[in-house]
């Protein structure tokens, strides 16, 4: 059953970019994290059709590279957010579940009334302002420092760990996880703003130098620079706006991973890798938005590591355990295929510039909800499904987004 | 290998006792008196009935390997040019992050059992695990 709509439902009615996404161009210097974020952000409001003062809530992503103490009070200052703000915050790293959580949060912040438009803005420089063994080293001390680090655990291993397990457990092999990297890359060819654009093949994903087993590089994220914002209103406001209004019509989180019932913050404090809480959160927000599977229409899904989009389309239910590497084979999650999956690229061919990773989803499903993505346009899309994750498979957001109906 | 930039544990007051017990060569950790849990990572107070009546005591340092990764790109120099990082089950439940060593990388598989050694480096005794001895452990 849909849920009645009330003036002060949340809806997004702007999302934007940095000028560049991936790395700069040519004679073109890098710029810093708080300018990505500045960047994307100036272009939201310029799609929504906003002037900076409307801004009263502001969230952000603490920063890897450019640690500030109050992290989103120093992007509010550089931007020249207005006094009559009524809440700027950030929120916990977690790059993957970010998106996830602005949006949660933004949401309950404007049917609490506690706002009334509110900017989320994330933006980082892994490439210029780490170099890819910097962040190699950064993100490897970021396990438990006493238990985890020491062991050298390399994001990739960290991931390679969780699909070796899923290879192990249902008899699947390292072409499945090529064939994921291989159908991002062939959405990439499409997206003329993506990092990576040249054609691959399952064979030249197996042949790329390895990483950590089973994965090799092609089957990894990219190390990019970027920027991406979103700006949320109600319903009432939206009106008057520019852009059709894109409605939040569900959004769920589960936290932990596995069957003891309690939360956990480290890889090895997990009981089943496998069990990701995308299993109940996907469900909670689909059935928050009154919505079945066949209802959705394109699904964006935080792909950091080939095995991601496989156990997030498993445990959402549009795939059975041990399937996932088939429906990429067989091209179902391609554009044209029954169900399209990160239609921009994703964060192995589009871009991974740490926080703004997860919130490109955002970014493309608002503008395939739209209907303004041309070449790669899922023709009707209507309503779309965002998962994504944080920490060590630690918190598992999902949210439906639609079409106002 | 140099331990100039590799991360090494700062022992805390709730986890100085295990890392001494890896310096005496043993794998400890702390088991409730009350509710009989085993609590890992080390902690104040006991996870599941909140108790203080936790003790240490000496696992058998056995265990079966969950998942591994062949790690061929290091997180710096400080590491070897190729690792096995990997998640090993012990016999009495709890789940460690760790290396395997000793063996051929090509031998690991999941299922495998181990058993725990300790390589040193500078003050901190670092629990890793290699083949099970012959007959030995229950992870087999």
């Amino acid at each position: 059953m849909t849920p009645a709509a009330s003036p002060r439902d949340p809806v997004i009615v702007g999302v934007g970019e940095s000028s560049y996404v991936g790395e700069p161009g040519s004679g073109q210097r890098g710029l810093s994290s708080l300018h990505l974020h500045a960047e994307a952000a100036r272009a939201a409001l310029v799609d929504a059709g906003l002037a900076k003062d409307a801004i009263d809530g502001v969230y952000t992503n603490e920063s890897y590279l450019d640690y500030h103490v109050r992290h989103a009070m120093a992007f509010a200052e550089y931007l020249g957010v207005a006094r009559t703000a009524r809440m700027i915050t950030s929120i916990p790293l977690g790059s993957g579940a970010s998106s996830g959580l602005f949006i949660h949060y933004a949401a309950n912040a404007l049917r609490s009334g506690q706002c009334e438009t509110v900017l989320a803005a994330t933006g980082d420089n892994f490439l210029t302002g780490l170099r890819r063994s910097g962040a190699v080293q950064a993100l490897a001390d970021n396990r438990d420092k006493e238990f985890e680090a020491p062991y050298g655990p390399s994001l990739p291993a960290c991931f390679a760990l969780v699909a070796q397990r899923y290879l192990h457990q249902y008899g699947a092999g390292v072409e499945d996880l090529a064939a994921v990297a291989v159908a991002m890359r062939q959405h990439a060819e499409r997206n003329p703003r993506a990092h990576k654009r040249t054609p691959i093949t399952v064979a030249d994903v197996l042949a790329s130098k390895p990483v950590a087993s089973p994965f090799t590089m092609l089957m990894c994220s990219l190390v990019s620079d970027g920027g991406a914002a979103a700006i949320v209103t109600t319903r009432e406001r939206a009106r008057d706006l520019r852009q059709p209004i894109i409605e939040i019509q569900g959004m769920d989180i589960a936290y932990g991973n596995g069957g003891d019932g309690r939360v956990h913050n480290s890889l090895s404090i997990t009981t089943d890798l496998l069990d990701i809480g995308t299993r109940v959160s996907a469900r909670g927000a689909m059935a928050q938005a009154g919505i079945t599977h066949s209802d959705v229409d394109v699904v964006m899904t935080y792909d950091c590591f080939a095995i991601m989009p496989i156990l997030f389309l498993e445990a959402a239910g549009f795939c059975a355990p041990g399937e996932g590497g088939t429906f990429f084979a067989e091209g179902r999650g391609a554009l044209g295929g029954d169900l399209p999956v990160n239609t921009h690229g994703g964060m192995m061919s589009y871009a991974h510039p740490g926080n703004p990773g997860g919130f490109f989803m955002f970014v493309e499903l608002v503008r395939q909800l739209r209907g303004s993505l041309g070449g790669r346009q899922v023709p009707g899309a209507e309503v779309g499904l965002v998962t994504g994750y944080g920490g060590q498979m630690a918190f598992w957001p999902s949210t439906v987004l639609g079409r106002a109906r | 290998m140099t331990d100039a930039t590799r991360t090494l544990p700062v022992p805390t007051p709730d986890s100085d006792r295990f890392w001494q017990g890896c310096a005496d060569g043993q794998l400890c950790m702390q088991r409730c008196r009350d509710c009989g849990q085993i609590n890992w990572f080390p902690r104040g107070f006991c996870v599941n009935c909140t108790a203080d009546a936790l003790g240490w005591e000496q696992l058998s340092g056995h265990g079966t390997v969950y998942s591994l990764s062949v790690v061929d790109r290091p997180v710096s120099a400080a590491y070897p040019p190729r690792y096995v990082l990997a998640l090993v089950d012990l016999d009495e439940g709890p789940r460690m992050m760790t290396h395997l060593v000793d063996m051929d990388t090509e031998a690991v598989y999941i299922g495998l059992a181990v058993q725990v050694r300790f390589e040193q480096h500078g003050d901190i005794s670092l629990p890793v695990f290699g083949p099970a001895a012959a007959g030995s452990g229950s992870g087999s």
